[in-house]
Formats: C-alpha cells, structure tokens, sequence
C-alpha cells in the first residue's frame, strides 16, 4: 500500500517540512514527489531556539530523500526568518565546508512563495504599500529605541524576545534569504501565490490535489493600526553618535508619579507595534490543502487569527485529517473553538485518524507553544511535536492510500 | 484672583459656517493656584512634542498687569487659533469650564474626584497621528491625536481643537471618577452608556455657548426638530474622516433597539442598532435624550406669563431646557447604582433623581418614559417606576455624618438593612465611599432651595453562566448594587435605586427575569465580539515580552474558576481607534 508520509524536523523555533506523495508521472506510471515547505529557524530564547548547526543534518537528509531527484515543489510560507532562513545558510555552509552547491544538489521544478515577496509587489497594492511604509518607520523607530535603551545587547529572557521578534521582522536581514529562495526554481516556474491564483499549471503533481486558501493578495488587510509611540530617542547620526534616550522631566506643578506612568505607558507603544507587525506578517502565509487519496492535510505557516477569519469568511474550512499548527503553538495561530470545529470537528465526517504536528521550542517566545491549544487539539487529535527530538532529527507522520 | 481664558466655541469649520465668532472667554478664580502649562492642582496641560516625545515649556503665566485684576497666559497671538500655546490654554479651559458644569449646586453639587489614584488629570493636547482622542484612567490623562484628512492631507485636523471632542473626553473622565465600574464592566449597554454621556457632555456644553445658541437659533428660526450645530457631535472631525457625512454622531436620530425596525436615516444607516456595538448602542440612549431636550425646549416656547405673553424668549427657552436637560440626566449619574448597570437602570436613576427634585413636574419625566418605551430600552413605563421622598424606618436612628465618616458604620449599616437595600442574603458585600452633595433645586420660575444629600452606595457580586470559549472559566462575576439617596436634613428617603434584577420593585417579576436573560445574551454577544477581534486575553496572554499587560488587550482575570473582566472600557477608547474615543 502506498503511503504519503509528512517528515518534520526539528530545526528549533522554526518550519522544515517534506512532504513527500505518491503520484504519477503523464504515462501513469507511479513516481513520488516532493514538496518542501519553508526551512528557518529564529534568534531568541534560552533555548537558543536560533540554532543554526540544525540546518546541516536537515539538508542532510533532505538531499538523501530526493535521491538525486528533483524537489517538485518548494512552498515559502512567509518572509520570516524562521521561515525562511535555512536554505541560504545552509547553502553558504555547504560551500564553506564542503565546497558544493546547494543549488546543484537541490533543484527545484516549481517554487511557490506568498504573493507579497514578489519584488513588484507594492507597486501593484497601494494600500498594502501605505501600510508596508508605516510598518517600515514603525519598525525603524522601534530599532532605534531598543539600540538606545541598550534592550538589544542586554542579558534577560525578555530582551532576548525583543532582539528574536526584531530579527525575524527585519527586512533587511530577511531580503537576501527571500531572494535566494525566489531564484530556487527557474523562473518561469517561480510562483507567487494568493488565495485567487489559479494553481493549475504551477505544480507537477497528477494525483494530489493542491488548493491555496490564504493569504488575500491585497495584503492591506491583515495590518492593523499603529499606535503612535512617543520613544523619546534622539536620532544618532553613525556608529560613533548612535541614538539616546531622553527622560523628560515633570514640570512644577504636576504629579510626578502619574508623569513619570504615562511617559511610560506612552513609549510602551512599541511593544504593541512590534507584535503587530509580526502579526500582519505571519498572516501574509500561504495556507494550502493538500487532498490524497481522501485525505486532506491542512498546512498552516503562521497564519493568525486574521488570517483564519478571512479564510471563515470565504467558507474555505472544513474538516481534515492532519493540521500542520500555525505559528508554533500560539494560543493566537489557532483560530477559536467555533473555527477550530470546522476543521477538527468534535465528531468528524469519517474514521479516518486525525493528526496535528507542532514545530517549536519552548522559551523561544513567551507562552509558545501555548499549552492550552495544544491540549485542546489533543481532545480532538494526536498531536506531535518536533520538540522532544534531538536537533536535526525528524519525525514521520504516514497516510496510507 | 481671577484668570481669563480664550477657549474655542466649536470646532472653526462649524463656528466658520455659522458666521460667528470661534472664541469665547472664561473667567475663573477657583482653582487653588495656576502654574505655566496651564496647570493647576487638578489639571495639566503637557506639551509633549508627538514626534520626539520631548516635553516643551508650558505656557507662561502673566500675573495682572498694574491696575488690572485678571491674570492671563501669555499666548504669542490670540489670532492663531492653530497655534500651539493657544490650544494649550484653550483645551485647559474647555475642560475646568466641563468640571465646573458638573460641580455646580444646579448639577452634582459636589467636588468632582478622579477614578484614579491621583489629583491631577493630565493632558495632552497633541499626542501623535491617529484619528483618535481618548481617556485613560491607567496613566491618568486626556490625550488628543491628530490626522491628516484623505481628501486634504496638508491640513492635519487636530482633535484637541475641537470643542466638542474635548469635552466629550472630559465627559468620559469624569463619569469615570462618578461611575467606575463602568470601566471594567462587560454589558454592551453599560459600556454606551459611557460613550452617550460623553456626547451628550458635548451637547450640554455647547448649549452653554451663548453665541452658538443664538446663532443656532437664529439660523434654524427657533426649530431644533432637525440637524443643528448642537446634534452633530463632531462635524469637523466627522466630515474629514468621511466627506459624506456630517459629524461623527449625530444626536438627532431614530435609533431603536427595536428588531423589528427596518427603517433607515437620511444617511442610509439602519435605525435599528446590534445589542453589542456600545457606539452605535449609545446613540439610542442620546438620541432618546436630544429628543426631550427638544421637547422640552418646545414646551418652553409655548409657555405664557399672566399676561398671554411667551413667558421665555427663544433664547431663554433654549437655555431653560438646556439647565432642566442638564439636571435630568447629569445629576441622575450619583444615582446610578454600582456594578453592570442597563439603559433601564440609568432611565430609573433619571426618573428617582428627577421626582426627588421636580415631585410636580411631570411632563419632563413622561416624556423620558415615552422614549425608552419607543426605542425598545424597556419594555413598558412600569420597568422605570422608582419610590422618592419617603419616610424610612431604617433611617430613623442613623447618625448620618458618622454614616459618611466611618466605613465601618456604613458596613453596619448595610448589614443590619439587607432587605431594605436589596442584597441578597448570606452574600459578602461592598460599600462604596460615600458622597456629600449640596444640590440646588428649582420649584417653579422663583423658588429655589438647597438640599444636602448623602449619597450611599452598596455593591456585591453573583455568578452567570460564562461560554465565550474553551479555556476561559465556566462562570464570569457580575457586579451589581443599590444607591440610596438620604436628605441629611429630614432623613427621608430622596431615592433608592437598584440593579440588582431579583430586589427591584419596578416591573412584573416575568418581565424581570426576561430582562436579566437579555443582558445576559447581550454580555455573551459582547464577550464574543471582543473574541473575535483578539481583544479579550485570559491574563496570562495579555502581557508583552516584557510580562507588561498590553494596552491593547481587555484582560479576562480568574479567580476562584470565576472570570472577571479588567478594561473593556478601554478597548472602545483605545483599541477601537479609528474612532474618536
């Protein structure tokens, strides 16, 4: 009997899937294929969530995998590193120490990656553009305040999520991974996905079937509102002036103690902005269903609660056999009791098991995985977890058909 | 020593349209000292730089010049109504000439004190960019945004420079220190009720504008049964945010909770409003309230002196209303009972406060009733019915300055009078800070008498049924208390009103029990809305990187497997931006 098989490693706080199904070739003769969905992994945390020496092994056996064969197709969810760090490092690794190509080794026929990584994007989406430039000075000001306030380079688990959540949102440092993913495949075969796009054509698969239901293209959706944050930084000019911090100081006359609150409470706006942006860009993740053979397997990225509203909206959710967790284990990657039902129904419409699987690592982000939602899944089905496996290693999860 | 004040009548695209003058004088002596900013013991202006965050200097203050006896701030140029330090005085002064309508004898006749623990509100005038403006009682402040208009994006349009934005924040701060369990409390109705006071603040305060009341009057001939300066709350900040309407709210309306009402205003707007949204909730409550204020003001018009002449002119008839409209529904906030309180209860308090003061004047009060009714807030007039003006047995051997001093007695007190406040038996209870009001009353067109009023609040909790989803607590606290009026002179019985649904005597017992089901529904309703927009977090989700609770978030606490909610006040001011707070 056949067998679809999901392996997924543990490479920290971060995605690595292989998918790997029995289809068939034009002539109809059997051949597996395989998709491979983000590779990355995040700074932060005690448990150095960020390791980097996972990769290694994870291509490892990824190349073993393909046996010499191409990977069909390569999905990136999302731009975050976590998502999307692994291949680039672990192809200058490769180089470094091996001196090979991963691009030699591991060629890609059809790459899909979230509508919004394309390089034209925002000339295309003036809204989402608007929104992408306050993100931008958003993210910048909020650079400043954390280099100024010493928050960056300071010991302390809460400084390490600030630094994890600054990486795996900057730009600057996610750009040149994103674009060595957007050359994997050639690039008429390079896609960028939304839920509209019509997948026909823009995958090798005969027998699988693949349906994509986040994100919305017009990614202005999924940004909520800034909160304007008063830092009191004063901009550095280069390294040798960098920014500082102001304290104001309270005028006669007024209560000091409730002064000194609300220039707090005023600068805490970028804790809330920072978590914003992240969020908008975890909702930008591809969600795609993969039906075999009467299974159907839900795989999430990091999609939030925005994201599963939408996909609630369009009536895209229903029952399936296995849920790849979104964003770790977040209590807010999963959607409520009310949505979670449609897809992991109490009673489900057949006999067939059910699995979720979780890739994550404790103390990388405060409260993820979020034991709650885990254990919510767990009244519904088993759930696994790439946590208690050594770094590197993997984990099968099989569909016979 | 007195201080003279420039203070913006309204907002300058509504003083502009009505060809009048934008600014007006306030004169005041009454604050214990003025310092640069303006700042005084309980209010501060802060000139925070919405960019940098950096604090400026105040503006300066100019003690009266020789032979004069009135101090002013030192504004560079009183024609630059967008200047800075004229904002600054101007917004200090529309807010203490708020607190001063609230204070006065004809109101509560009492000091004004904060929710928070802390003399002095503090305010910002120019905060940041965001179409916003709010309270917020955690870091004790007022602060005011601006944004740039899409269809003029060089004209920031600054909330702080509108009048009535500003004093419907100042309305919001002040109910807080008045009412605050409404801050945390869940009802959706509770939570309008904060937004409709706010607005109807505004209107109150604009009434007050002699230059605007004419120029209304004038314009409209008399006739305010339509769409005038005084029911468009907001017009500037309004329009820019949407050039097809014509405020923010519009007080003016036909709003109902009505299911079955299918009609629509002028705007396209269904009439009919959803149980959950508090904003769209309050405009029930207000549009009930600017509708008796016409009513009452068109009563003022018809009425004769001995002679067959109109008795009032149009002006002191618009005014007449305004201050009798002002007493109704202000003065009924010290009435209002703790805890989860409904439209119904705050109609009561109007109806209690209202007889106590006026026992001859019916009229006003009919016409409150015939708009509740109307817009489905009660079933029928019984629902609002209160007993004022008694003699109580309870009363007879209270000492009642030992009554406002001693929490212990007031314990005391509460505990030997259960039945006679309606708190249940064998459950634990709260008594609230009492109050010392001095409260003058108007009878007929010259006599006025002043009555000292001792004003004692008691709280307790039950539990309801709690399924907002699986991990939240089975069951949620609902707070709810009776407010008992006491004429320090007489000792009888000004008012005693009660949310709690078992002990109220007003309404059929059926209809009680149906009422205490919907509020229950519209609390899921609310709960559920607050889910779905990942506001309301269980405590140990709501907090930042840094363990500090979000602002962003409504926090769901459990104690005891009972869910209590902390903030829910805050997301309408805060959370729902976009929308002036």
């Amino acid at each position: 009997m056949d067998k679809l098989r999901v392996r997924a490693y543990n490479v920290r706080f971060g995605d690595a899937i292989l998918v790997s199904v029995p289809d068939k070739t034009s002539a109809g003769v059997a051949k597996k294929r395989h998709i491979l969905i983000d590779v990355g992994n995040a700074l932060g945390g005690k448990n150095q969530g960020g390791l980097d020496t996972v990769f290694a092994p994870v291509i490892n056996n990824i190349l073993k995998e393909l046996d010499g064969a191409p990977l069909d197709l390569y999905i990136m969810t999302h731009e975050h590193m976590d998502h999307v760090q692994g291949l680039l490092y672990a192809s200058t690794k490769r180089q470094q120490q091996l001196n090979k190509i991963l691009k030699d080794e591991l060629k890609v026929r059809y790459s899909w990656l979230t509508a919004s990584a394309h390089p034209k994007y925002y000339d295309n989406f003036p809204e989402a553009e608007k929104e992408k430039k306050k993100e931008k000075k958003t993210f910048e000001d909020i650079g400043r305040y954390l280099q100024a306030s010493e928050r960056l380079a300071a010991a302390g688990q809460e400084n390490a999520w600030f630094r994890a959540l600054m990486h795996n949102n900057d730009s600057k440092t996610t750009g040149d991974y994103v674009d060595y993913l957007r050359k994997l495949a050639p690039n008429d075969k390079t896609f960028y996905v939304h839920r509209e796009t019509d997948v026909k054509g823009k995958h090798p698969f005969r027998e699988a079937k693949l349906s994509i239901l986040a994100p919305e293209e017009d990614t202005s959706i999924y940004y909520g509102h800034f909160k304007p944050m008063a830092l009191n930084v004063t901009p550095g000019n280069d390294s040798a002036t960098p920014p500082s911090l102001s304290a104001p100081i309270p005028p006669p006359g007024v209560d000091a103690g409730a002064f000194y609150q609300l220039v707090e409470a005023r600068q805490r706006g970028y804790v809330e902005n920072l978590l914003a942006i992240d969020k908008a860009n975890n909702n930008t993740s591809v969600v795609f269903c993969l039906e075999w053979r009467g299974w159907k397997l839900l795989f999430a990225g990091d999609a939030e609660v925005r994201s599963w509203k939408e996909m609630n909206k369009r009536e895209l959710l229903e029952p399936v056999h296995f849920l790849k967790i979104s964003h770790h284990g977040s209590h807010n990657g999963t959607p409520a009791v009310e949505l979670l039902e449609k897809i992991m129904p109490e009673h489900p419409p057949d006999n067939r098991k059910r699995w979720a699987l979780v890739s994550t690592c404790q103390e990388t982000y405060g409260g993820v995985p979020h034991s709650d939602t885990i254990e919510l899944l767990e009244t519904r089905c088993e759930v696994k977890s790439t946590e208690p496996l050594e770094n590197g290693e993997f984990l099968d999860i099989n569909f016979k058909g | 020593m007195k201080v003279e004040f420039p203070l913006l009548i309204e907002d300058q695209l509504t003083t502009q349209m009505k060809g009048i003058e934008p600014v007006e004088y306030l004169r005041e002596h009454r604050e214990d000292f003025f310092l640069p900013g303006p700042i005084t013991k309980r209010l501060a202006i802060l000139n925070f730089d919405s960019e940098t965050g950096e604090l400026s200097p105040g503006v300066p203050f100019q003690r009266p010049a020789k032979g004069e006896d009135v101090a002013r701030y030192a504004i560079k140029n009183l024609n630059d109504l967008n200047s800075l330090d004229f904002n600054q005085v101007s917004v200090f002064a529309t807010i203490l000439k708020t607190m001063y309508m609230f204070e006065e004898a004809d109101t509560l006749g009492r000091p004004l004190t904060w929710a928070f623990n802390g003399p002095q509100l503090l305010v910002i005038p120019r905060a940041g960019e965001w179409a916003n403006a709010f309270y917020e009682r955690e870091t004790h402040s007022l602060q005011f945004f601006h944004f740039l208009p899409e269809t003029n994006p060089d004209k920031p349009v600054f909330t702080s420079l509108s009048h009535d934005i500003v004093c419907h924040e100042t309305g919001h701060a002040i109910l807080d220190g008045i009412s605050p369990d409404l801050y945390n409390c869940i009802s959706p109705q509770a939570l309008a009720l904060h937004e409709a006071i706010a607005d109807l603040t505004a209107l109150a305060m604009a009434l007050r504008s002699d230059s605007l009341r004419r120029a209304v009057l004038q314009q409209t001939g008399g006739d305010l049964k339509g769409r005038t300066a005084f029911s468009r709350v907001a017009e500037e900040f309004g329009r820019a945010r949407d050039p097809k309407s014509e405020s923010l709210r519009s007080l003016f309306n036909e709003r109902t909770l009505d299911p079955k009402n299918e009609s629509k205003d002028a705007f396209g707007k269904p009439n009919r409003v959803a149980r959950y949204e508090p904003h769209d909730l309050s405009e029930v409550l207000s549009g009930a309230f600017y509708s008796v204020l016409v009513k009452i003001f068109e009563s003022n018009k018809q009425k004769k002196d001995p002679s067959g002449k109109p008795r009032f002119d149009l002006d002191t008839a618009i005014w007449a209303a305004a201050e009798r409209f002002k007493r109704m529904i202000f003065r009924a906030l010290d009435y209002l009972p703790p805890g989860e309180v409904s439209f119904a209860d705050y109609g009561r308090a109007i109806i209690a406060s209202d007889q106590a003061s006026h026992p001859d004047e019916k009229q006003q009060r009919q016409w409150i009733c015939e708009e509740f009714v109307k817009r489905h807030m009660v079933s029928s007039e019984d629902a609002l019915k209160v007993e004022t003006n008694f003699a109580a047995r309870e009363l007879a051997n209270i000492d009642l300055q030992t009554l406002a001093d001693s929490d212990w007695a007031a314990y005391e007190f509460a505990n030997n009078n259960r039945k006679f406040l309606g708190i249940p038996e064998g459950i634990h209870f709260r008594v609230r800070p009492r109050l010392d009001a001095n409260k003058r009353y108007v009878r007929g067109a010259e006599q006025q008498d002043y009555i000292r009023e001792l004003i004692f609040k008691v709280s307790w909790d039950y539990k309801e049924p709690n399924h907002p989803g699986q991990f939240f607590p089975k069951e949620r606290q609902i707070t709810v208390g009776t407010t008992l009026a006491i004429d320090w002179q007489t000792k009888r019985v000004r008012a005693i009103v009660t949310s709690d649904f078992s002990e109220r005597p007003s309404g059929s017992k059926k209809q009680r029990k149906l009422d205490r089901q919907q509020q229950k529904a519209d609390r899921d309703l609310m709960l559920e809305r607050l889910i779905d927009d990942g506001v309301l977090l269980l405590a140990d989700q709501a907090g930042g990187p840094d363990g500090k609770q979000l602002a962003s978030a409504v926090t769901a606490e459990t104690m005891d497997n009972l869910m209590r909610i902390r903030g829910a006040a805050r997301m309408l001011h805060i959370i729902g931006g976009g929308n002036n707070g």
